[in-house]
């Protein structure tokens, strides 16, 4: 009873309906624009975006596998591999760069069709647990543990040349937003995607081909992550084999908060897109106020379970007036 | 007050929205008898099975559990008064032992102990069942056993309870003849014991060799309770169907062409079909009859592809057309209305104007991108045509009342253009008013083509839409009629056939 009357409560009040991270990443940009000096510059906006990109182009990928009902642990893996692989056969086996920026994204399709093909027949979580544990074990193999630093120009240019006023690097993630709205939106592969993840069942029983639309998510996912391993070696200057610790869960995470069902079915591109906005929002702060990084991991968990405990409660209230 | 008297249950009312599912029933259950409920499909007897295992809420109504006056809100109060239900539809683990599922719901009862005996527990799921005569290991897991065995198992798991009313959902739906005199034999003990129980069953043969007594459901009304032995088949099957024959279904005749348009031959599927034949012909509503279990929506998951382990040929326009998947046979052109719109049919949570255009979408497409103003025209096109009501097609479809989201589904197939309709149940759950539109648009796209295989258990709805019936169950063909060749009662006769030969 108690809990009914909780829930009448708040069903007066539309503000609920507002709680998601659109609004929740407003209040802070705008919070932290007042009270961190030096967040609201021109110069920190250029750096949010230049943070900002590999988040973004994981979370598009990733969302289009949540939607579908699946789920990819292995990125920080493969994007950690393939920035060792490429950077040892540059620098060390002279391949001509050229032939790296190619090999990049192939060997990170490579992948995601190794994990698509499996994932057809078994949870995408398992498959993907053991990819992501034999990638990062393949990337310390690479360089004995070791990292590989400075890199020729032409590879720094994938991501440094100066395009309107700022790096190439922060057009990569918006065109990639773009695509991927359009693409989840108004093609016929989009919205398959939508209906496996929302009822496998009644997928299978309007000819929706559920197994080839997981091995493309897989395998575009495996491309994302090899185009943002190249990524990260020209912002960085670097491949480090244990580079991305952590951060399938936290794409996952910009997913999640961005308003994506878990269960697949139900999500958005750009809520996605905002999601990981937010979480790099949290870094640079915490960077610019000099408070240790694990106070983000604090807030940005806590968001988290805030959004979905909202949704849930959205959900109940939308069920109580269906009635 | 009766001692005996168990169960007592005055004026018992429920509707939902609309539909009427029970209107004053009265009903009496005595201690140790077995009591059948029968009645054809929507006559009432499952939502009263819900009330009193605490699944459905009544509306208005008494019921007297032992003289005294209970409210069953919940399946939890209905077991504090030792009214216990198998469900049809089995509630097992099949992973765990058969021990496990036997005290699933009471591990530690009468028990001061923080762990589980496992050995004393083996140990006494082993007197049970060699009290039952059942001879299985408890510790091997129950999913390595037979349906008939499991049914059994969960029949004693509720048995152990110490029950005084056990309700038995359709037990026998997925049993063989020998299974079902197990199961009988175990009954009869419980009843020994002064359990009553409630059996629910489609088989008339089976509820005249268990019940001491049976009641009669139609039109969410009982219409009567007898001795078993003082009422015969015949007279069962009358009070079913009722005298005057209501809304009869009437369509303008239409002509069927003599062009077989698809053929099955010599389908076989374990425990379905032995050697399957028929034809269907052009323009024809052909409707595949049959109780729960015999067979029907294995049948329409075999022609869609979706199930591809049978034996057999199918022939579309004289071509084989045994298909790997729905997409081949939408290519085709045979189109597939699955039986549960909620598990099989709709994504809920996705927009109406995408749950009716998902097959189609590579035809809306303007260079890759899909067209909104084609999605709508076609969208609009058939809704006129099924008139279904919304205002607002990219709202979630699960907006839409059950008619409507029928409504789309059933767009969904004929948006294809099919020759060959497949429509599994396709006006369950759904009102009155808006099945007779669903008649009336079939009727019509039959008589513009289209030849339409009807799935149904309901005899009504059979004899109304089809033009030729074939009754199917024990894995044969039972019958083949057409239209007026056969009444009500004789089609649920046939139906609920019993497992003789």
């Amino acid at each position: 009873m108690n809990k009914t009357g909780f829930l009448n409560k708040l069903k007066g009040t539309s503000w609920v309906n507002y709680i998601n991270i659109f609004t929740i990443f407003i209040v802070f940009a705008i919070l932290f624009s007042i009270f961190v000096p030096r967040f609201f510059t021109i110069a920190n906006l250029d750096n949010f975006f230049r943070q900002a990109t590999i988040m973004i182009l994981l979370s598009i990928g990733m969302t289009l596998l949540l939607l579908s009902g699946n789920f990819d642990l292995s990125v920080e893996g493969q994007v950690a591999m393939i920035a060792m692989l490429v950077a040892r056969l540059i620098n060390m086996e002279g391949l001509p760069v050229g032939w790296g920026i190619l090999l990049a994204p192939i060997i990170g399709m490579a992948i995601g069709l190794f994990n698509g093909v499996l994932c057809t027949k078994i949870p995408s979580f398992i498959i993907t647990l053991g990819t992501l544990v034999m990638t990062r074990g393949a990337s310390l193999l690479i360089n004995r543990n070791r990292p590989i630093v400075g890199f020729p120009d032409s590879l720094l240019a994938i991501t440094r040349t100066q395009f309107l006023g700022t790096q190439i690097l922060v057009f990569y993630a918006l065109l990639a937003g773009a695509i991927a709205i359009l693409v989840s939106k108004k093609t016929t592969f989009g919205r398959q995607v939508f209906a496996i993840g929302g009822n496998r069942e009644a997928a299978r029983s309007s000819g929706i081909p559920i197994n080839k639309n997981i091995v493309v998510l897989f395998t575009l996912m495996g491309f994302l992550c090899g185009f943002s391993s190249l990524l990260l070696m020209g912002r960085v200057n670097a491949a480090h084999p244990l580079a991305m610790e952590g951060a399938s869960l936290e794409v996952v995470t910009a997913v999640i908060i961005g308003g994506t069902s878990l269960y697949g079915g139900m999500g958005t591109v750009f809520g996605s897109i905002i999601g990981a906005g937010f979480i790099t929002m949290l870094t640079i702060v915490f960077n610019l106020l000099g408070v240790p990084s694990a106070w983000k991991q604090v807030i940005l968990g806590f968001v988290l379970i805030l959004v979905v405990l909202f949704d849930y409660i959205k959900k109940r209230l939308q069920e109580r007036s269906l009635q | 007050m009766d001692n005996n008297l168990c169960i007592k249950v005055n004026n018992l009312r429920k509707s939902f929205g609309p539909t009427k599912a029970l209107t004053d029933v009265d009903f009496e259950l005595y201690k140790g008898e077995v009591h059948s409920v029968v009645g054809a499909n929507g006559a009432g007897k499952s939502t009263f099975i819900k009330i009193l295992s605490g699944e459905v809420q009544k509306d208005i109504g008494d019921i007297y559990v032992f003289g005294k006056k209970v409210e069953l809100r919940n399946p939890a109060i209905a077991r504090e008064l030792n009214i216990y239900t198998v469900h049809q539809e089995l509630r097992v683990v099949p992973q765990l032992s058969v021990t496990e599922n036997i005290f699933l719901n009471n591990f530690h009862k009468n028990e001061k102990r923080i762990l589980i005996d496992w050995g004393d527990l083996d140990k006494r799921a082993e007197k049970y069942l060699k009290n039952w005569e059942l001879h299985i290991d408890p510790r091997k897991p129950l999913g390595s056993y037979t349906l008939a065995v499991q049914q059994i198992i969960e029949i004693l798991k509720n048995y152990i309870m110490d029950p005084k009313i056990l309700i038995l959902d359709e037990p026998t739906s997925s049993l063989d003849s020998d299974e079902v005199k197990f199961l009988f034999k175990v009954i009869n003990r419980l009843k020994e014991a002064g359990v009553s129980v409630i059996f629910i069953s489609h088989i008339l043969e089976e509820v005249f060799e268990i019940s001491d007594r049976i009641t009669i459901f139609r039109d969410s009304k009982n219409v009567g309770t007898f001795d078993s032995k003082k009422i015969d088949e015949a007279e069962l099957v009358r009070l079913m169907v009722g005298e005057g024959v209501k809304d009869v279904l009437t369509f303008e005749d239409k002509k069927i062409s003599d062009k077989i348009v698809f053929r099955i031959r010599g389908l076989q599927k374990k425990g379905f079909f032995k050697d399957f034949d028929f034809k269907l012909y052009e323009n024809e509503i052909l409707g595949i009859v049959g109780v729960r279990g015999a067979g029907k929506s294995e049948l329409a998951r075999i022609i869609t592809g979706l199930d591809k382990n049978y034996k057999g040929d199918i022939f579309l326009n004289g071509t084989k057309a045994n298909v790997h998947s729905v997409r081949e046979a939408i290519k085709l052109g045979i189109a597939y209305i699955p039986e549960d719109r909620k598990v099989q049919g709709l994504f809920l949570e996705l927009p109406i104007i995408d749950n009716f255009t998902m097959t189609i979408l590579d035809r809306l497409k303007k260079v890759g991108i899909i067209s909104d103003n084609k999605r709508l025209d076609i969208f609009n096109k058939y809704k006129k045509l099924l008139n279904i009501v919304v205002q607002n097609p990219s709202k979630k479809v699960e907006s839409l009342s059950g008619g409507n989201q029928q409504k789309i589904l059933v767009g969904r197939g004929l948006v294809i253009q099919p020759k060959v309709l497949l429509a599994d149940e396709p006006t369950r759950g759904i009102d009155v008013g808006t099945k007779k539109e669903l008649y009336k648009i079939l009727h019509k796209i039959a008589k513009e083509g289209t030849s339409i295989i009807y799935f149904t258990d309901e005899a009504d709805e059979a004899l109304g839409v089809c033009d030729r019936i074939i009754i199917i169950g024990q894995e044969k063909i039972l019958g083949e009629y057409k239209k007026n060749e056969l009444d009500k009662k004789e089609l649920l006769l046939k139906m609920t056939e019993g497992g003789g030969e």
